[in-house]
Formats: structure tokens, sequence, C-alpha cells
């Protein structure tokens, strides 16, 4: 507030002001009174004395009139300073709908920028500001490891063994409390008289729920006794899994729900806002202790731990190498594990703080562009109406006056655009959200609320700071100096130029937008280009879990399986079905290390050979579309009596036996050692491509497939539950309802779960890097539509007040050629220039990006040429269309002009 | 009773006693300091020092209005009139005034 200064006291004119008209008024009354007390026979001194006296205390009867006028002129003075806001706010808008088509490109070019601005800090808020539902979550850190196996590959979040883990738990000093669990898991929820599902659970150690500080909404949570290898079952529920299926019934805690078959007692029900593993709907006792920890080479556990009082991420990180370097001297497997700590926000986050930082710059630079967009147009708009400020100037007007309603026309620019691009993001964040819901961690939880009020209304004042200040300093500068000379029209060469540095930026910003969306465009091409080693079309996947009642163990799994997958393949539209351990791109793959057969057994402290196990039903490699390079795929007629055969990928092939041709492969032996004195040796039989395992953008690592019927034989091998893939001859999802029924038909409480098509199941794969590309595609060519805009306006302006000048060009003898060269010119001078600074930028800008490429280079040639030569048509197309407008007037006509 | 309320209520019968004063017509401080003493008499005393006061808190109020003007002897002076904020506050003061009379009327002349 310029005037009455609103929260302060009242400034030094109202003061005097006030002081003056008590002194007056008091004066007034006493002279009044005197007089009055003279004409009843006073003596003229007395009578002034009397006249003070009756007024008592003089002094404090001037302060206090002084106070009251001068709050009551304080407030004057605000009435007036709102009014001529009103009557700004009032002018201004009458003048935007004078110029409609101003208004409706000003108004949408900001809110498509606020919008995007107040959409994208929505999804950062939720995803990556909103702390973790737990207590002190900046004190919680994952325990894990990184796995570097000898094939080469670099696995950053590997489990730590059981062992591992309770060293951990036992000795740490930084940690106050540890607790270990499994993110996933599943199991069969049956009873209430309902069909059976399939609920996906995480087994925690009792110590997790402590160490995260998050108490139970009801009942308690996993007690000691409970977390044991062979304690009573019981089961903390989530909040959705209790009220969707026992309709939130707080009597539940203390009674038993089945799972797999086994009664568990109901202990707790986490709080609505509780989360932990892997869409977790319930938590089991994970009951780890040393007897049932195995051995040091089998990694599955990951642990989370609180920092003690006073210590750091750091602390925990330094205990773990030193933990690490003991656990590599004392155990030789652990020479490949390195004990990690991170803290617990960036196990769950991921990338996500680079995809959406990336997405705020981008936006911030969209925004960046609309403002010099925006001031562009109000340069020339200033221009444009400079005669009529100048009366404004001349009828009195000064320029602060001026200043004050051109900038309160910027207001209510940004103002409208603010309220559109809040409704914008409103309506567009959720429809976001909705597209790919597990593109990002916490993306579910993002809800449009007062935040992108906020954010746009802050962003809109931010616009107008950068958009309307300059422009309005310069237009009511040049009104007053306009009124004060004589001169009819002042030539506005400082203004063009500013105007034509201003496309260089809008143009060298918006090269750098998209140029960086250009280089993930790619990225992602090559990606969804990548060779997946399989069919993926036409597939459709599921998990089923055998029940352990009512069905055999050990061998006769494999056997039951083959009967289900049999009576599959006999459903019309089925050519063939199959199963196995894992299914191409899921996580989870057992590794196994062991020996070859023409190498010496492994040293003390070297590395074991390893590599990923399936066990695999017949047909597996068939049914899933996976080239056979040599050898034969597995048989059903690989017998449990027979010596184990396998099939190993290309990569086990190239990376264990390098120099030897496939051919030479087939038939080599690899042993895998059960127990300390037996040895089970695998006889390669086939070599097959390289589906990819876990994602598109992991090199594949070495793996081998053995037929389930063989490794059956032990229940450790061969789990209950399958990944079940069906070749279809039609659409794979129309088959889900028949293959529902059949498996209810077979056993009511055999539950169908984890259904999808494996297309489905890539496209997943990629929603995370087509999120992030088609937002900043879409926000690149936000920025390459402005700065087209931007350049066509200043070049039409330009040709517009030059009209005259090319009709002497043309009368003089130049062509129109000649005068379209010369426009178009001087239009692309800009571009080129902004051009060289966006490359030059976002060559710098590259490294923000260069994490999230995959197959592309940072400097990819063909996005570097590509996207440039696209301003540069885009600018030329430009500058054309004016250029031809304006040779379109006959000279004759345009030297007649004034 | 407070001192704080005993002012609160003079302030308010005082500002009453102004507002009716000016129903007959716009008028300088002094002749509302006349027209109190010549009404009134010594049945309510009003302190002299506290109408000027009294008379600035109005204006702010919005209830009065005022402007410089001259007098029969042509000297400047501040003339005060009612707003129409303030002929509606008097109104309503009058008829609060009624019906607390009333009321100590029953009371009184049920005794």
């Amino acid at each position: 507030m310029g005037v009455g200064s609103g929260g302060g006291g009242p400034g030094d004119g109202i003061r005097r002001r006030v002081r003056r008209e008590v002194e007056e008024e008091l004066g007034f009354h006493l002279e009044m009174r005197t007089r009055e007390l003279i004409r009843a026979g006073w003596d003229e001194e007395e009578a002034r004395a009397e006249a003070e006296r009756r007024l008592g205390d003089l002094e404090e009867v001037r302060a206090r009139m002084r106070r009251e006028g001068e709050r009551r002129e304080v407030g004057m003075e605000r009435r007036r300073w709102w009014d001529e806001v009103r009557q700004d706010v009032g002018f201004a808008l009458r003048q935007l709908r004078a110029a409609p088509g101003f208004t409706l490109v000003t108004v949408l070019t900001l809110a498509l920028a606020i919008g995007a601005n107040a959409g994208v800090f929505t999804v950062v808020n939720g995803v990556l500001l909103e702390p973790l539902p737990y207590d002190e979550p900046d004190e919680l850190a994952t325990l894990l490891t990184r796995y570097l196996p000898p094939s080469g590959f670099d696995l950053p979040r590997f489990p730590l063994s059981g062992p591992e883990f309770l060293d951990i738990q036992e000795e740490s000093q930084v940690f106050e409390r540890t607790g270990a669990f499994l993110p996933e898991g599943s199991r069969t929820l049956t009873g209430q008289g309902e069909e059976a599902v399939r609920i996906s659970v995480a087994l925690v150690s009792h110590d997790v729920f402590p160490v995260l500080g998050v108490q139970p909404a009801l009942g308690r949570a996993l007690a000691p006794e409970e977390d044991l290898p062979d304690g009573p079952a019981a089961v903390v529920l989530g909040h959705d899994l209790w009220t969707n299926r026992f309709g939130g019934d707080p009597a539940l805690v203390g009674r038993t729900i089945t799972l797999n078959g086994v009664t568990h007692e109901v202990v707790g029900v986490m709080p609505a806002d509780f989360s932990f593993g892997n869409d977790a709907q319930a938590w089991l006792p994970l009951g780890l202790d040393r007897s049932s920890a195995g051995g040091r080479a089998g990694h599955g556990y990951y642990g989370v731990g609180r920092l003690a009082e006073g210590r750091t991420m750091a602390d925990a990180q330094a205990e773990m190498e030193v933990f690490a370097e003991r656990w590599a001297q004392e155990y030789e497997h652990n020479v490949a594990h390195f004990a990690i700590t991170e803290p617990l926000r960036e196990t769950m986050l991921g990338d996500a703080p680079g995809r959406l930082g990336l997405l705020l710059g981008a936006v911030a630079l969209v925004l960046l562009v609309a403002c010099v967009n925006v001031a562009n147009l109000l340069l020339a708009r200033g221009e444009r109406r400079g005669a009529e400020v100048a009366v404004r100037v001349a009828l009195g007007a000064g320029r602060g006056r001026i200043l004050r309603q051109l900038l309160t026309e910027s207001a209510v620019l940004g103002g409208l655009a603010a309220l559109v691009g809040a409704a914008l993001a409103w309506v567009g964040t959720p429809w976001l959200v909705s597209l790919a819901p597990s593109a990002l961690p916490r993306l579910e939880t993002v809800r449009p609320d007062g935040l992108i009020l906020g954010v746009a209304a802050g962003v809109g004042l931010l616009t107008v700071a950068l958009f309307g200040v300059g422009p309005a300093w310069i237009a009511s500068g040049r009104a007053v100096r306009r009124a004060a000379s004589a001169a009819s029209k002042v030539v506005g060469g400082g203004s063009r130029r500013l105007r034509t540095g201003l496309v260089t930026l809008e143009v060298g910003v918006s090269v750098v937008v998209v140029l960086l969306a250009g280089l993930l465009v790619r990225s992602y091409q090559e990606l969804s280009g990548v060779d997946r080693g399989m069919e993926t079309g036409n597939l459709l996947t599921f998990s089923l879990t055998l029940p352990e009642h009512g069905y055999p163990d050990g061998a006769q799994v494999p056997e039951e399986y083959g009967r289900i997958l049999e009576r599959i393949s006999g459903l019309p539209g089925v050519a063939r079905a199959t199963a196995g351990t894992i299914l191409p791109f899921a996580d989870g793959v057992a590794q196994w290390d062991f020996q070859l057969d023409d190498r010496p057994p492994r040293q003390e402290g070297e590395q074991a050979w390893n590599a990923a196990v399936v066990m695999a039903m017949p047909g597996y490699l068939e049914t899933l579309g996976v080239p056979l390079r040599r050898g034969r795929p597995i048989q059903a007629t690989d017998g449990p009596g027979d010596p184990w055969v396998g099939v190993v990928n290309e990569t086990f092939a190239r990376t264990y036996w390098p120099d030897r041709s496939l051919d030479e492969v087939v038939g080599r032996r690899w042993g895998y050692q059960q127990t300390e004195d037996s040895t089970t040796w695998i006889t390669v039989v086939g070599v097959a491509a390289d589906p990819r395992q876990r994602d598109l953008d992991e090199e594949p690592y070495p793996q081998v497939w053995i037929p389930a019927q063989q490794a059956g034989e032990s229940s450790y091998y061969w789990p209950r539950s399958l990944r079940v893939a069906v070749r279809t001859g039609t659409d794979p999802a129309s088959l889900t309802e028949p293959i529902r029924r059949l498996l209810v038909d077979i056993d009511p409480d055999l539950p169908m779960y984890e259904v999808a098509t494996m297309e489905a199941v890539v496209a997943e794969k990629l929603a995370r890097p087509r999120l992030t590309t088609s937002l900043l595609g879409f926000f690149g060519l936000l920025a390459l539509v402005l700065a087209a805009v931007g350049v066509y306006g200043v070049v039409s302006y330009s040709v517009a007040g030059r009209t005259r000048e090319m009709g002497v060009r043309r009368a003089l003898g130049a062509g129109v050629g000649s005068v379209r060269r010369l426009v178009v010119r001087e239009g692309l001078r800009p571009v080129l220039f902004g051009v060289v600074v966006g490359v030059v930028g976002a060559w710098g800008a590259t490294r923000w990006v260069e994490a999230l490429l995959f197959g592309v280079e940072p400097t990819d040639p063909l996005t570097f040429v590509l996207i440039p030569a696209i301003f540069v048509g885009v600018g030329l197309a430009a500058s054309w269309v004016p250029a031809v407008r304006a040779t379109r007037v006959a000279p004759t006509v345009a030297l007649r002009q004034e | 009773m407070t001192d704080g309320q005993r002012q609160k209520l003079l302030h308010g019968t005082l500002e009453t006693l102004v507002l009716k004063t000016l129903t007959h017509g716009p008028r300088h401080g002094y002749a509302i300091a006349r027209w109190l003493e010549d009404t009134t008499d010594d049945a309510i005393a009003v302190e002299e020092g506290s109408l000027y006061p009294a008379l600035y808190r109005m204006e702010r109020k919005g209830l009065l209005a005022a402007e410089w003007g001259r007098t029969e002897l042509d000297r400047r002076a501040k003339f005060y009139r009612l707003t129409d904020e303030g002929r509606a506050r008097l109104e309503e003061e009058e008829r609060a005034w009624s019906r607390f009379s009333r009321a100590v009327d029953t009371v009184l002349g049920s005794g």
C-alpha cells in the first residue's frame, strides 16, 4: 500500500493537518466563550482564564481530539485508496473488454503456465514434501546391501541375509532400534462365506512398528512372543482391508481370520494413512531369530532402523562399512555384498525427486516464456496506446498514477489468469494422477486442495511482477516525455530493441525446454523399442497358490499344476499354458551360486559364479515366445528321476563360457552345492534368447530355467505359488473370466490373483518414463507455441509500424522479394540468436536428465540438430506471414499513410 | 460499576444528546456546548472537555459529518451535521430510552 500506510501510524501530513484543525476549533471555542463572559460583565483577563478552566485539562482534551482526528483521516485515506483501486480495476476491465483478442491470448497464455505450475507443484508436494506417515521420518533408515555379483551386474538395493541383519540389530551403536521386514508377500484370505481373495502382506518383525513410531488405531501391534519362528499366528490389518472386507467392525480385534488355511488372531488395525511395504494390506510377524535366519548366503531380509539421539545417516553408513568389512573377512560369500544404509525416504521415493525436479524446472521455464510473451504483448500495446496515455498525462495524471493504472491492468490480467490456471490445475491434476497412479510413489494420495489456489495466486503475483512492471514503467515514462515534447510521434527504437531482445530470451528458454523434452522422447522410444526377448502380445498372466490343505506336497505339486494347466489349455481361445516360479518383468527371482565343470572349484575368498534360477513347467519358453538359440527346450519327459537339466540364456553362455561357441555350451554342466558335501550337476540342454528379467532398462543377467518336475523333489526349491502364463488366440483379457470360472470349478479356495496381460505388465514398466516424457513433451510443445506466437507478434507489429518505409523502398525500385527477405531476415535474427543461446543452455542442463535417459546420449546429435531446425523453421514461418502481408499493400497506398 | 463502564455510559448519553442537538440543523462546537448548557441545566452536567473529543470520535465513526464554514459574525468555524447513520442511531437510542423509562415507570408505579 503506497498511501495511508494501513497498519502503521499516520504520516506527518495527517499529523500537521489534524493539529491545525484542533487548534483552530479550540481557539474559536475559547474566543466565543471569552466574549460571552465579557458580555456578562467579566474582566477580559479573568474571562479568558475562566473559558480555559471550563474546558478542563486542555492538554488532555487536545491529545484526545488529535488521536480521534488522526484515526479519522487515516481511515479516509484508506477508503480513498481503495476507491482508486476499484476505479482502476473497473477501468482496466473496460480496457480489456475493448481488446478481447489481446485479453484472450494473454490470459490463456498465463493460465496455461500458471496451471502447469500449480499442478506440478501439487504433485511435488504430495509425493516429495509431505512427510512419510511415520514419527520423525527423517531419523529412519533402510538397511540393505549393494550386490555386485561377478557377472558384472549392479543390484543397488539387495536384501541382507538373516544373520547379517541380526548382527546389526544386536551390535549397532548408531541405531536406537531396528526391525527386519519382507516388503512383499501374499496370502489367501478365506471365510466369511465369501469367495477366497489374495491379499498383499508384508512380513515384519515386532520391532518394526515401534521403530516407525506408529501405534495401531485399534488394538495393539505385534508382540515379541508372536514374532518367533513357531509363535502364535497373529495379524495386524491395514485400514482399507479392515473397512472393505470386514465392514470396519471394531469387534474384529481379538477374533480370528483365515489366511492360507491357518487361523490368525487379529491383534490390531493400523490408522488409515499408514502404509509400509509394497501395497501391503496386512502385516504378519516375520519370526526371524538365529534359529530361523538361515545361511549368510541367503539374502532375503531388509531392515529399517531409527537413528539414536545425535547420530546421522553418515554415522550409519560408516558403521555399515565396518560390518561389511568384518563379514568379508569372516565369511567368504560376502565378497560381493556391501552393507549399506540410506534414508527410508530415498528407498521409498526412488528417482521421483529427479523426475519431479525436472518437471518443476521445465514448468518454471514455460512460465518464464509465457511472461516474456505477455511482456512483449504489453510493450506493443503500450506503444499503440501511447497517444491515449499522453492525453491522460496532459489532463493532469502524474507518472505514478499512470504507472498504477497500467500495473492494475497487469494485475487484473494476472488475477484472471490465476483463476483460470487454478481451475485448470484443479481439473487437470486428478486427471493426470488417474492416467498413471503408479508412475510415482504416493501419487495416488495426491488430491487438489487449497494449495493449488495458493500456488496459482502466488505464481500469478510473480508473473505480474515479471511481465507487468517493465512495460508499465516504460509506457508511463514515454507518456510523460511525449506529453512534454511537441513531437507527435516518438520513435520507439529502444523499445524495439528491447522487444527483439525479449524474443531472443524467449526462444532461448523454449529451446532448452524442447531440447530436454526431445531427449526424453528419444529415450522413451529407445526404451519401448528394446528387444524384449519374448512375444509380449496375446499373453495373459496371473498367480496361483495351492492351498496347504487338500493338496499333496513336494514332487506332486508340479504334477498338480500340470493337471490344472492342462485344463486351462483346453479352454477355447487358449493356445497353450505354462507356469514358473517367476515370469519376465517381475522382481524377486532366486539367485544361486554354483561352479562350472571345466573350471577348478572356486577358492576361499574367490567370487562364486551366480545366476538367476527359474523353475519352469514344460512349454515355458515356447509359451512365452522366447526363441531357442541352440539345443532343446524343457520337456515333460525331464522326469524327477533323471539327471538334472537346464536351459541357459545367451548372457549366461557369453558371460561364463566366453571362449566357447553356443554349440559347445550345450552339453556343459554346472554344479549347485546343495549341502556341504553334495553337489547337484545340471547339464545344459539348450541356449535361449534373453527375455528381459525385471525392467526394460536393465541389461539381462545370467539366467537358467530348470524343469519344475526335477526341482519339485524338494519344496525348498518348489514353492506352492506359481506365475501362470496363457498364450491366447484372441484378446488375452477376455479369457480372465473363463479361467476364473474354471478355477472356481476346480476348487473355490484356489484364487486367481495378480491378473494382468503381459502387455499391461510392460506398460506398467513404461508408466514412469511415460508420465515424465509426456508431461515434459507437453510443456515443450507449449513453450514452442508460445515462442512462435512471440516471434509472430513482434515481427507483425514491427511491420505494421513500417508500412510507409516498405512503400518507399518499393517505390525506389525494391522488388517484392527483396522487401520480404528484409522482413524475414529481421524476424529471424533474434530467433537464431535465441537458438544458439538455447542450445548452449541445454548443453549445460543435460545433466538434469542424464540419469533419466536410456539408450540416448545427453548430447544426442539427432535431437540437437532436429530441435534447433524446428525452431528456425517456426521462426521462418512466423516472419513470413507478416512479410507477405507487408508487401501486399500497394506502394502508393503505403506512401499516403501518415 | 467500573470506571470504564461509567465512562462508556456517559459517552453514550453525551453522544445521544449531541445527535439530538443537531436534528435542528448544522451547528459548530460552541453552539452545541451552549445548547447543552441551556437545555439540560444542571440535571446532567456535561463537562465541556468531553464534548470536543466526543465530536471527533462521532465524526470518525461516521455519525457526524463536518465542514468549515462562516458564522454570522464571519468567523471561520467547523460546522457539524447529522449523517444518515447518525440519524438512524438517534432513533434507535430514543426507542431504547423510552422502552427503558417505561420499564422503570412500571416498576416505580407498582411499588
